[in-house]
């Protein structure tokens, strides 16, 4: 049996052999390209989201509760210390430190604290030996006025930037 | 004429120049006070204020006053654990200061029997020493 073609049907593949493959092509990639978009923004169903909800590509935001940043690990008010302070700081606690060690401990976490909270040179400071920054003053006698019969939870002591001692021989 | 105020004169005792001074530690929450009487060697080498034996924390302690930790550089650059608090200079020889006295930082160390003036004090007025006579004079201006 033969095949019977009309002769506008023969048009219209002409056509779509010339502009639809070029249109179809366009389409797709622009879909392909908002697919991988989405993929991408969209966390995986393996990845821990936390408690946060996801809608789409974007957080669901309940109304009256903002989005919130917790940094629960890592405090900003007191410094990374190496373990080697640690290591002092439970000498320190059990009461088995030597002078030259409790130095040597005041100066390690006087220098990571300084750094940390980028102190300027030859400020005052008093603070906890895990280097929370309780108190800063241009002068000892200002510093030690603040701090003077005030109660710290935790044993502090005083240091002047820069320096290797808070006072003593010139 | 000068209008230097004479504060104290003296001798040098075994070579240095020592002076009788009054220092108080006071507790602002309770106004309790500690008081140490005793000799101090003018040292112009001590950035410091007052230095004095690490034996009187026990008398600063029981007014409700804890001296806390700080470093102190030594002769020789070492560096030795200190204690340190607030302390007033209320009297230098004869001399009486206006109260409360004058502020300084109080450093407890060591075990000596005399205590250091050192220069945070000696700032506020101006002090002579006549090595080869053993005499010296403080005056404020």
């Amino acid at each position: 049996m033969a095949l019977f073609t009309p002769s506008d049907v023969t048009l219209s593949e002409e056509y779509r052999m010339i502009e639809y493959p070029l249109l179809s092509r366009t389409a797709i990639e622009q879909e392909g390209l908002e697919l991988e978009t989405k993929q991408r923004l969209i966390p995986a169903p393996s990845v821990d989201t936390g408690s946060g909800f996801f809608l789409r590509d974007r957080p669901l935001q309940l109304k009256g509760y903002p989005v919130k940043i917790e940094f629960t690990e890592f405090p900003f008010n007191i410094p990374w210390l190496p373990p080697n302070v640690f290591q002092l700081l439970n000498k320190l606690k059990k009461g088995s430190i030597t002078e030259t060690e409790l130095v040597r401990l005041m100066e390690l976490v006087a220098k990571r604290a300084s750094d940390h909270f980028q102190l300027t040179e030859g400020k005052f400071v008093a603070m906890t030996f895990h280097g929370q920054i309780i108190e800063v003053s241009d002068t000892r006698v200002g510093l030690l006025k603040k701090i003077q019969s005030r109660k710290y939870q935790e044993q502090i002591f005083v240091w002047r930037i820069g320096s290797n001692a808070f006072s003593g021989r010139i | 004429m000068s209008s230097d105020r004479h504060i104290f004169e003296g001798h040098y005792t075994q070579g240095k120049p020592y002076v009788r001074a009054k220092i108080v530690i006071v507790n602002p929450n309770t106004g309790r006070q500690a008081i140490i009487n005793k000799d101090f060697w003018i040292d112009t080498g001590f950035d410091g204020g007052i230095h004095v034996a690490q034996f009187h924390t026990s008398d600063i302690t029981l007014i409700g006053v804890n001296p806390v930790f700080g470093p102190i550089g030594l002769a020789g650059g070492k560096t030795s654990p200190a204690y340190h608090c607030l302390a007033y200079l209320q009297q230098i020889g004869d001399h009486e200061f206006p109260m409360p006295g004058i502020e300084a930082e109080l450093v407890l160390h060591g075990s000596d029997r005399h205590g250091l003036l050192g220069l945070e004090i000696l700032k506020y007025w101006t002090s002579k020493f006549d090595g080869p006579n053993e005499f010296f004079t403080i005056t404020s201006t």
